[in-house]
C-alpha cells in the first residue's frame, strides 16, 4: 500500500510553530512548554505571559521530543529535565563543531 | 508469535517485586536510552528494555504475561486455551494469525484500558510516531529528492483482527536539509484509534563523498597545487555540484589556506546557498626528471628564502 506524496517540514529556525502544535508534535502538555519556557529551554517569539499567541522555532519539536521521551522514561521532574536538556544540547553543539573542524582537515 | 523473556531483558527473577522491577529498569534506561546513550546499538537495546518494563510494570500485564507460560526467547509458542477467554475482551477477541503478531502488540491491548473494547466506547488512541534515518548522498539534498520509507505497523483491520503490514511513505525531502537535521511529515506514522494519526520523523544522514565534505551548507574540497602554481599563482578547475569552474590561486600561497567560492554550497531552507572552500594543498612531484632536479637545484642556490626563520 502506498500513499500519496508528502512534504516533509523541516525542523529548523526558521519555521515557526504555535504552542499547540508544539505540544500535540512533542506530546509534553502545553503547561510543560510553559515550565521549560521559565528554565529556559525554549525561547518562543512573543510576550510573556500570552502564551497562546508565542511562536517556536520548528527545532524546538525536536528537543520537546526528547524532553518528553526523557520524562516519561526517567520521571524527571522539570528542573531535572531542563539541566538533561542543556547538557544535551552543549554536547550536540560540541560535536557539530567536531564535524566542521573534521570537514577543514586536510586528509593525510 | 515468538516468545520474549521480559524477565531476562532486565536482568530479574521471575519473583521480582514491583520495586526491584523499576530498579533494574532504571539502570538499563540509564544505560542504553538513546538521547543519552553512546552505546552501540543503544536504541534497539532500550527498546527491548522499555518493552520488558512496561508489561512488568503493569500488573495487570504482567499476569496475562505469566499466564502464557515460559519458552525460550524467540521460540514459537501459541498461549494456553483458556488464555484467551481470560485476557481477551472487547475489539481484541480475534487473533486468527497468531504467527505474524508480535507478543508486545498482544499485550499492549490488554490492561492499560482497551480491555473495554475501543473506538466507538469513548477511547482515544493517537497512532504511534516513527523515526527513520535517511541516508542520503550530497547531489540529493542539494536538488531535493524523494525516499520511500517503508513503516512496519500494526493495524487494526475493520473485522477487529490486529494485523502487521508493511506501509510505504513516500516523502519529500526540501532542497536545504543537511546532515544532522530532521523532517517532520504530519500523520504519516500510525493511524491513530479515534485519536490523532501519528507522525513520521526523518532524520539525515548524508553518506561520505567522495570529493566534497559537508560542514552545515558549505563544502569543503582539497585542491591540491603544485609547488609554483602556489608561489606564481593560477587559475585552475575545481569541481562544484553544478560542474566545474575556474578558480584563481593567488600568488604566494600556502598549504591550508582557504578560497572561497561564494554561492556554490549547498542550498539553505531559508534561501541562497553556502559556499564551498577549496582548502590549499601544496604537493611536490614524488618523482623528477633531471631537468626538473636541475632547475631545483638552481632555485634553491638563487632563493634566500628560509621557512625555518622563527626557530632561530
Amino acid at each position: 500500500m502506498s500513499w500519496p506524496l508528502d512534504e516533509a517540514l523541516l525542523l529548523e529556525e526558521h519555521v515557526l510553530v504555535a504552542l499547540e502544535e508544539l505540544a500535540q508534535a512533542s506530546g509534553l502538555s502545553a503547561q510543560e512548554i510553559i515550565e521549560l519556557v521559565e528554565y529556559g529551554v525554549f525561547e518562543p517569539v512573543g510576550r510573556p505571559g500570552e502564551a497562546q499567541a508565542w511562536r517556536f522555532a520548528a527545532r524546538c519539536i525536536v528537543t520537546g521530543r526528547t524532553a518528553s521521551r526523557l520524562r516519561k522514561d526517567f520521571d524527571l521532574p522539570t528542573s531535572g529535565l531542563a539541566l538533561a536538556l542543556s547538557l544535551i544540547e552543549r554536547i550536540e553543539t560540541l560535536e557539530r563543531q567536531v564535524r566542521v573542524l573534521e570537514a577543514q582537515l586536510l586528509r593525510g | 508469535m515468538k516468545y520474549k523473556d521480559y524477565y531476562k531483558t532486565l536482568g530479574v527473577e521471575r519473583s521480582a517485586d514491583a520495586d526491584a522491577i523499576k530498579k533494574a529498569y532504571r539502570k538499563l534506561a540509564r544505560k542504553y536510552h538513546p538521547d543519552v546513550s553512546k552505546e552501540k546499538d543503544a536504541e534497539e537495546k532500550f527498546k527491548e528494555v522499555a518493552e520488558a518494563y512496561e508489561v512488568l510494570k503493569d500488573p495487570d500485564k504482567r499476569k496475562a504475561y505469566d499466564e502464557m507460560g515460559f519458552y525460550q526467547p524467540g521460540q514459537d509458542f501459541r498461549p494456553p486455551p483458556d488464555w484467551e477467554r481470560q485476557f481477551q475482551s472487547g475489539e481484541f477477541r480475534h487473533f486468527e494469525d497468531l504467527g505474524d503478531l508480535d507478543l508486545f502488540d498482544l499485550l499492549s491491548g490488554l490492561g492499560g484500558g482497551l480491555r473495554g473494547g475501543h473506538g466507538g466506547a469513548g477511547l482515544r488512541m493517537p497512532g504511534q510516531d516513527y523515526e527513520v534515518t535517511a541516508h542520503l548522498s550530497v547531489e540529493e539534498v542539494a536538488r531535493g529528492v524523494e525516499i520511500e520509507v517503508p513503516l512496519s505497523v500494526t493495524e487494526l483491520s475493520e473485522d477487529g483482527t490486529l494485523r502487521r503490514t508493511t506501509r510505504t511513505v513516500t516523502v519529500r525531502i526540501p532542497k536545504g536539509a543537511t546532515d544532522g537535521q530532521r523532517l517532520r511529515v504530519a500523520g504519516k506514522g500510525g493511524r491513530g484509534q479515534g485519536g490523532r494519526d501519528g507522525d513520521l520523523y526523518v532524520n539525515i544522514q548524508l553518506r561520505p563523498h567522495d570529493v566534497f565534505r559537508v560542514s552545515g551548507h558549505d563544502l569543503y574540497l582539497e585542491l591540491p597545487v603544485a609547488p609554483w602554481e602556489a608561489a606564481l599563482g593560477a587559475e585552475v578547475q575545481v569541481p562544484t555540484l553544478e560542474g566545474r569552474i575556474s578558480v584563481k590561486v593567488p600568488a604566494g600561497s600556502r598549504a591550508g589556506q582557504k578560497l572561497r567560492v561564494r554561492g556554490k554550497g549547498l542550498p539553505r531552507p531559508a534561501g541562497g546557498e553556502g559556499d564551498l572552500y577549496a582548502v590549499l594543498q601544496i604537493v611536490t612531484p614524488s618523482v623528477l626528471s633531471e631537468r626538473e632536479k636541475e632547475l631545483y637545484r638552481e632555485l634553491q642556490e638563487a632563493s634566500t628564502f628560509n621557512p625555518r626563520a622563527h626557530f632561530e
